[in-house]
């Protein structure tokens, strides 16, 4: 008898018990449902439970593979949608304490399509209150609680697209869909140990999706590796005529990746300063992980990144568009209901961000793009820990030291510092994937990051996929 | 109270919140030094943010929101500062005359 063990599945595995109709698409849901019940709202992953619509997705999903008709990979498959989806009749509360109301008559376009896919939505999953947009300061910040890494629910679960990535490691889910302005899918997925997948910048439509920086807004995948990651990219990616940013189709190769390219090897460049202030533990597993990829890579070490100011230019973008997003929250007061302090003032900074500081960023984005597309034109991918720390604590403000620890003193000019692969991607538009490389103290994950040209996403999940056909870190449970 | 996109960056991003040389012809100002025409435009900010937004805002809440104001000119100037912009670098924003329906139909 198949339990909910299953959900740990990667997706072609649990596909196959339901196609062999060892197993029905209605238990599968059953199962995620309880476990979204029973161990989602411990870990502050969860915010509604879509058992209605769930159960008659599922007994439709069954109907069909009964009847012969089977809509691909994700057919019967349970997910969760980060609550910045638009789902009709359900609500959808940008994990916002003033928004916990807020329900649209009709379905975000990545919904839309896994359904169409054939997929079951089990959930609305928890989310960094307004996507992090105000500038929390504190891993409590949505009206849901924190979010807890399931390895370690003492700590973050990182952000914003928390739940996402919690209840993938977890198996409340096989796979969740989240955004990424600047981190909010690489974070959770380094911190709760899943793979996520950060698109190129117009591969997936966000319509319906809240908008928190229209230049920058991305929605990707977070799932148990990167193989069902590429399936779920494959259902949700190509042009939409609601979403204008949208242009490019994205086909994934239905068999599994082989390891490298027939008779062909992947390209990789290890970034110059990649562990620079590391934590230990990361700069141990980052040594490991190009250990393994020396198996199916050429590997270039000591690659120097544009040392261009990424972090300043997302800044100001974020503080303009996201400013205007979220400019009715911010007039009327209602921020003020928001759970991080730094949320009820941040909007108001940002109200005052100069129109010419804006388009300044706009236009240095340009030279950026290019410095950056230069150099990935030579890599495959470009390689450094997701993130440099292990997922900090409960309960601690961001920028507070640890108890009894000095305050970080501020870097000396011209001293070395890791790449800031993050901003930098997201400023590009690029996409990048982060995997699972390992566990350090306090049984925490540490990730790989895959960062790639624009595009290139094909090419990153075979590299990805090659990965974790070496190691296994993907596929241990908390 | 402190305000926390860069402070976020800086302590679990692991990026740095003053970067060091960004443009060899442009060394930006020693951290923590803001300058004092910034301090001034942040003053200013900051009695707009209060003349409009006040009945939302308590002392403290003002004084991290006049804080942060600093903190983004800052920002603003680093990123001024590295990129030399010319007067012909467009922005990235692309506007289209055509909405994209009317494109949809042309096809």
């Amino acid at each position: 008898m198949i339990g909910e063990d299953v959900l740990f599945s990667g997706i072609r595995e649990i596909g196959a018990h339901l196609r062999a109709k060892r197993l029905s698409a209605v238990d599968l849901a059953e199962m995620s449902l309880r476990r979204l019940d029973t161990i989602g709202s411990k870990l502050g992953a969860v915010v509604t439970v879509t058992r209605e619509r769930a159960l008659a997705q599922a007994h439709r999903a069954n109907q069909e593979l009964l009847a012969g008709k089977d809509r691909g990979p994700l057919h019967g498959i349970p997910y969760g949608a980060k609550d910045l989806l638009a789902t009709k009749g359900v609500p959808t509360t940008w994990g916002a304490e003033p928004l916990r109301n807020q329900v649209f008559d009709f379905d975000a376009t990545v919904v839309r399509r896994l359904e169409e896919a054939g997929a079951v939505l089990v959930a609305k999953l928890a989310m960094v209150e307004l996507a992090g947009g105000l500038g929390y300061n504190n891993p409590d910040a949505s009206f849901t609680g924190p979010g807890r890494t399931p390895w370690n629910p003492a700590h973050w679960s990182g952000g914003s697209s928390s739940g996402s990535a919690a209840a993938v490691a977890a198996g409340l889910v096989p796979f969740a869909i989240g955004s990424e302005t600047s981190g909010s899918i690489l974070t959770p997925a380094a911190f709760c140990g899943v793979t996520g997948l950060r698109p190129t910048y117009g591969l997936v439509s966000r319509h319906g999706a809240m908008a928190l920086c229209w230049t920058l807004d991305k929605l990707g995948p977070l799932a148990r590796s990167a193989d069902d990651c590429g399936l779920v990219l494959s259902a949700i990616a190509g042009p939409d005529p609601q979403d204008p940013t949208t242009g490019e189709a994205f086909r994934y190769r239905e068999k599994p990746a082989k390891r490298g390219r027939p008779g062909q090897r992947f390209k990789v460049g290890v970034l110059r300063n990649a562990t620079v202030g590391t934590d230990p533990d990361v700069e141990d597993h980052f040594k490991q992980a190009l250990s393994a990829l020396r198996d199916v890579a050429d590997v270039e070490e000591d690659v120097p990144f544009p040392d261009l100011p990424y972090s300043e230019a997302v800044g100001v973008i974020v503080d303009a568009e996201g400013a205007a997003a979220f400019r009715d929250l911010i007039e009327s007061g209602k921020v003020k209901q928001l759970r991080d302090a730094a949320d009820r003032v941040g909007g108001y900074a940002m109200m005052m961000t100069r129109a010419a500081d804006y388009v300044d960023a706009q236009r240095s984005r340009v030279a950026m793009r290019a410095e950056l597309d230069a150099l990935l034109s030579r890599y495959d991918a470009l390689l450094a820990p997701t993130r440099t720390r292990l997922a900090p604590p409960i309960g601690r403000d961001f920028d507070a030291p640890a108890p009894g620890a000095p305050p970080a003193p501020e870097p000396a000019p011209g001293a070395p510092r890791p790449p800031a692969t993050i901003p930098a991607g997201n400023l590009a538009g690029l996409p990048a994937i982060a995997v699972p490389m390992g566990f350090g103290k306090d049984r925490l994950p540490t990730s790989l990051q895959l960062l790639g040209r624009a595009f290139s996403e094909e090419t990153l999940l075979a590299l990805a996929v090659a990965y974790q056909e070496m190691t296994d870190w993907h596929r241990q449970r908390p | 109270m402190p305000l926390a996109r860069r402070g976020f960056l800086k302590s679990v991003a692991g990026l740095p919140l003053v970067p060091a040389v960004l443009a060899p012809q442009a060394p930006p100002a020693a951290p923590g030094a803001p300058s004092a025409g910034n301090e001034a435009v942040a003053e200013a900010l900051a009695e707009a943010v209060k003349r409009q937004f006040g009945a939302h805002l308590d002392a403290a809440e003002l004084a991290a929101v006049r804080k942060e104001l600093a903190r983004n000119l800052e920002s603003a100037e680093r990123l001024r500062q590295a990129a030399r912009l010319g007067n012909a670098d467009e922005p990235v924003a692309r506007f289209e005359a055509r909405p994209p329906r009317a494109q949809e139909k042309r096809r």
